[in-house]
């Protein structure tokens, strides 16, 4: 599968001569399939049910962190991805140093080894659901379905950008916003009928509760909810005209994720009163009461498998990008073995992609047979959210830096007020940080203390340890490319 | 069309065949409809909202609970449980949040209706999470 070193020159126009089978020939994408990309990465309908429990106040739990949270990150990743390709990587290499560079483009990479056995446990309920729902409790079933659907993602994958942005983009069409759509319009003739809300829409209910530590923990929490906004910016290399067309992406996915996030999970709050849906049967559940409101249970099996379009189509993205990035700051600055560094003749980094998956299977298959671990596996959500946090944390301090220590550097976009972005997306960085260390619900009557400490173990171990090794272990000979200048 | 995006599309119209067959529609008769009613009951007496119709709840969990009552105390459900006690995120972001007590109590009064032999498997499991009165009656 990997036949090419990554220090072949990348060609900038598909021009590979007959018979030049090993050059990677290049492939474009356009800024269309990059913002489909970047909202499919970053929102689906899966999240509806859970926030239509909150009524009207889902509003102000996704417009609250789009401000804070969505807003400087996104316009912080337009200006630095119009202004240096290569990602997260790149601007912190740039603004901080090559090391915190690898320690970005780690966090971003290992959290989603972690979060892939979760997505496709997901897949495989959802199809459970319409198929036989006893196959939810199998571990033979959801150990195969994530084991089949990942490596499915991985050829994919290998097949080049293009296609990944392909199909990326449909699952987006296909498993999001045609049905959103669908949800938005019968949630709407709900009204239009004459029924009343399921869930209160006045004004007093435009705020959540306040209880609190509960309440501040699931505001803050919601800032996650935009994470990931920035990683297609890896791919901004494959944009012919990347200055202007990134920043165009990047505003119309705000927008889109803005509406996936919002709209349907008020439309299931309309129809669905959500305390009287058991979650043992995961979300299909509320879907099913939706739809069997309207007597047209048949579209069940129709937004299940869109669900599973959804998650593909997101995971395609999560596969493709950060493991780009991992490999250009592998060879630009020695950190990876040669072995990692070989391309497909698609310039797909393939053996990261493959040793990826090797890594997620067994994990999936830890997560599929072994009740301990499965019943325990929410508690590495929060180790791998919190190792995400440090990705944001140094982007939004080497954008202060890039802006002042690079002020002529060209740009595409230049954000607004970038010094005060940076600083709310900072703070919000820090606050999401800090809050992961309250035990959730999960977490039950244990002791805090033993939490916190468990939590810190799983950042060093999981964020920090990997890239100190890579770090120590480098070898000048693995720099087979100079950073772009 | 590339062969593997002939796959894709076959593999899913497939399931989507499967799904529409096999997918266990529920129907009214009269236990279901005693079910229905006993489920309204027990939500509106603890305070919760109830669906509109007792017929969206017979479609739904028929006279047996349906796929809610089905092993609803293997690890692997506690799982997808957990798993729905998050932030909301679609994706990478998705973490655990502090529950609202209302979403817990109401899913086990649903388990005490239709399969109130399983209701200790899963109370078991999830009966001392803590919970907030995070969403507003």
């Amino acid at each position: 599968m990997s036949d090419v070193p990554a220090d072949a020159p990348l060609p900038r126009a598909v021009t590979a001569p007959v018979g030049a089978v090993s050059i990677p020939r290049r492939q474009w994408i356009s800024w269309l399939a990059l913002a489909f990309m970047t909202t499919g990465s970053v929102a689906s309908l899966r999240s509806a049910p859970t926030m239509a429990v909150y009524g009207l106040a889902c509003v102000f739990l996704y417009v609250v962190p789009a401000i804070l949270f969505l807003l400087p990150q996104a316009l912080v990743a337009a200006e630095l991805a119009s202004g240096w390709s290569g990602g997260v990587y790149r601007w912190v290499s740039e603004g901080l140093s090559g090391p915190m560079g690898l320690l970005a483009v780690w966090c971003q990479f290992a959290m989603t080894i972690f979060y892939y056995p979760t997505l496709l446990a997901y897949v495989a309920s959802t199809l459970a659901y319409v198929i036989d729902p006893s196959l939810a409790s199998s571990g033979v079933w959801t150990g195969a379905i994530i084991v089949i659907v990942f490596w499915s993602g991985v050829f994919v994958s290998a097949r080049g950008m293009d296609e990944i942005a392909k199909l990326a983009s449909s699952g987006l069409v296909i498993g999001t916003l045609i049905p959103g759509v669908l949800l938005v319009a019968m949630g709407v003739v709900y009204l239009f009928q004459g029924n009343a809300s399921s869930a209160p829409m006045d004004a007093g209910h435009l705020l959540p509760a306040w209880t609190g530590i509960a309440s501040l923990v699931l505001i803050v929490n919601n800032f996650l909810s935009y994470s990931g906004m920035e990683m297609n910016a890896v791919h901004v290399s494959d944009l012919r005209e990347p200055g202007s067309e990134f920043p165009r992406a990047m505003f119309l996915a705000i927008g889109l994720v803005l509406l996936i996030f919002i709209l349907p999970a008020l439309a299931v709050s309309w129809v669905v009163p959500s305390d009287s849906v058991s979650l043992t049967a995961g979300i299909m559940q509320a879907f099913s009461e939706f739809f069997g409101h309207f007597g047209v249970s048949f579209l069940v099996p129709v937004i299940a498998i869109a669900l599973v379009c959804a998650a593909t189509g997101g995971m395609l993205g999560w596969l493709a990008g950060p493991s780009k990035g991992l490999l250009l700051i592998g060879k630009q600055n020695g950190y990876l073995p040669p072995f990692f560094q070989r391309l497909n003749r698609q310039g797909i980094q393939v053996n990261i992609l493959v040793t990826q998956g090797a890594v997620t299977t067994v994990i999936a298959l830890l997560y599929a047979f072994i009740p301990n671990v499965s019943s325990a596996y929410w508690i590495l959500s929060v180790m791998t959210t919190q190792v995400y946090l440090i990705v944001y944390l140094l982007m939004f301090v080497a954008a202060i830096r890039l802006r002042r220590d690079q002020p002529d550097h060209p740009r595409g976009y230049r954000a607004p007020m970038l010094p005060l972005l940076c600083v709310v997306g900072f703070l919000s960085s820090i606050a999401a940080f800090a809050i992961g260390f309250v035990p959730p619900s999960q977490f039950a009557d244990g002791s805090t203390v033993a939490y916190i400490l468990l939590i810190v173990l799983g950042i060093g171990l999981i964020g920090l340890l990997p890239p100190l090794l890579l770090y120590r272990l480098r070898r000048p000979h693995w720099k087979t490319e100079e950073a772009p200048a | 069309m590339r062969a593997h995006r002939i796959v894709i599309v076959g593999v899913l119209g497939v399931l989507l065949v499967i799904g529409l067959i096999s997918y266990g529609y529920e129907h009214s008769d009269a236990r279901a409809d005693k079910k229905a009613e006993e489920l309204i009951t027990k939500l509106e007496t603890a305070g919760l909202p109830a669906p509109a119709s007792k017929k969206t709840i017979t479609r739904v969990l028929g006279d047996d609970g349906g796929a809610v009552c089905d092993d609803p105390g293997a690890a692997l459900k506690k799982a997808q449980l957990d798993a729905q006690l998050v932030n909301g995120a679609s994706f990478v972001g998705q973490r655990p949040i502090r529950a609202s007590t209302n979403l817990i109590r109401g899913g086990l009064i649903v388990l005490s209706v239709y399969c109130p032999d399983r209701l200790d498997d899963v109370a078991d499991k999830i009966g001392d999470y803590t919970s907030d009165a995070t969403d507003k009656e």
